[in-house]
């Protein structure tokens, strides 16, 4: 045994001796009964669980989303932006009559209607004082 | 990959693996069990580990490390270790039992880091790379281990 390679040759040629089967067998089905008898959530269980988890992940989401939607309506109808159009019809009478001195007229009205139509789209004012200031430029 | 079959192509490496570790059997068959649990109760990583021999080998590791500290707090719970020369001979094949016996003196004598990666690197056929995982060490420390031991077993062997 003077030579390297004749070391590792040696070592080369053993090899460990095979495990008995029923060993094997024994070992797994310990370890799976094991896991088994330890296991606190079953895969039933595990399942329920998780869609108990979606639908309360679900829940808090549209609770959110309806809040914000609520939160927005009233802030609407604190500010006026989100009126309804008969009020603004009834509001632009009275704007029309202090702006031009007229009696109500239908196509003025409708005139106005369509400029604050316009204005608050290009987002220049969200409330109906403001509507005064615009018409007035 | 799953747990059996890793068992049929590895369990018999990890078994004399552990024996050797061990330096008996029946403590080997114990650490074993345990090992194959751990693999069940946490068999879902097996899909996203990239070299599942190297992995069970780690784990059997360790298992053995905790079971030789355990072993050294409460030496009366457990079986005393084996002859060690004795152990490697019974649990090896493939050669004549002469020079059987020799080769088993000869790893008994290396020093035990260097002689598990020379086991890990002949017997259970395993790469520098994956000793390296297995031992949580560089591969430069895996490398020199071996090489350091593989030069005082030749120095035995030619005695």
């Amino acid at each position: 045994m003077k030579d390297r390679d004749k070391v590792q040759e040696l070592l080369e040629s053993l090899s460990p001796k095979p495990l008995p089967p029923e060993l094997k067998k024994k070992l797994l089905s310990t370890a799976y009964r094991k896991q088994n008898r330890f296991q606190i959530i079953t895969p039933v269980l595990g399942k329920v669980f998780s869609i108990c988890c979606v639908l309360v992940v679900m829940t808090f989401v549209f609770d959110l989303m309806i809040t914000d939607s609520e939160k927005k309506n009233l802030t609407a109808i604190m500010d006026g932006s989100q009126t309804s159009e008969l009020m603004i019809e009834l509001d632009l009478k009275e704007i029309a009559a202090e702006l031009f001195k007229n009696e109500y007229d239908k196509s003025l009205n409708q005139w106005l209607i369509r400029l604050y139509k316009t204005k608050k789209k290009s987002a220049k004012f969200t409330n109906y004082q403001s509507i005064i200031d615009i018409l007035k430029e | 990959m799953n747990l059996e079959e890793i068992f049929d192509s590895i369990g018999d490496k990890l078994f004399n693996y552990l024996t050797i570790k061990l330096s008996s059997p029946l403590d080997a068959e114990d650490v074993l069990q345990e090992v194959c649990f751990r693999l069940v109760r946490y068999k879902v990583r097996f899909r996203f580990i990239r070299n599942p021999s190297a992995y069970v080998f780690r784990v059997a590791r360790n298992e053995a490390l905790r079971f030789l500290k355990s072993r050294e707090k409460n030496p009366e719970r457990y079986h005393s270790g084996e002859d060690l020369a004795k152990v490697i001979q019974d649990n090896l094949t493939g050669i004549e039992n002469g020079v059987m016996n020799q080769v088993a003196e000869a790893l008994a004598l290396v020093p035990e880091d260097q002689r598990e990666v020379i086991i890990l690197r002949f017997f259970e056929e395993l790469t520098l790379r994956e000793i390296a995982t297995v031992c949580d060490v560089s591969i430069n420390t895996a490398s020199s281990r071996f090489r350091y031991g593989m030069q005082k077993l030749r120095q035995l062997l030619e005695g």
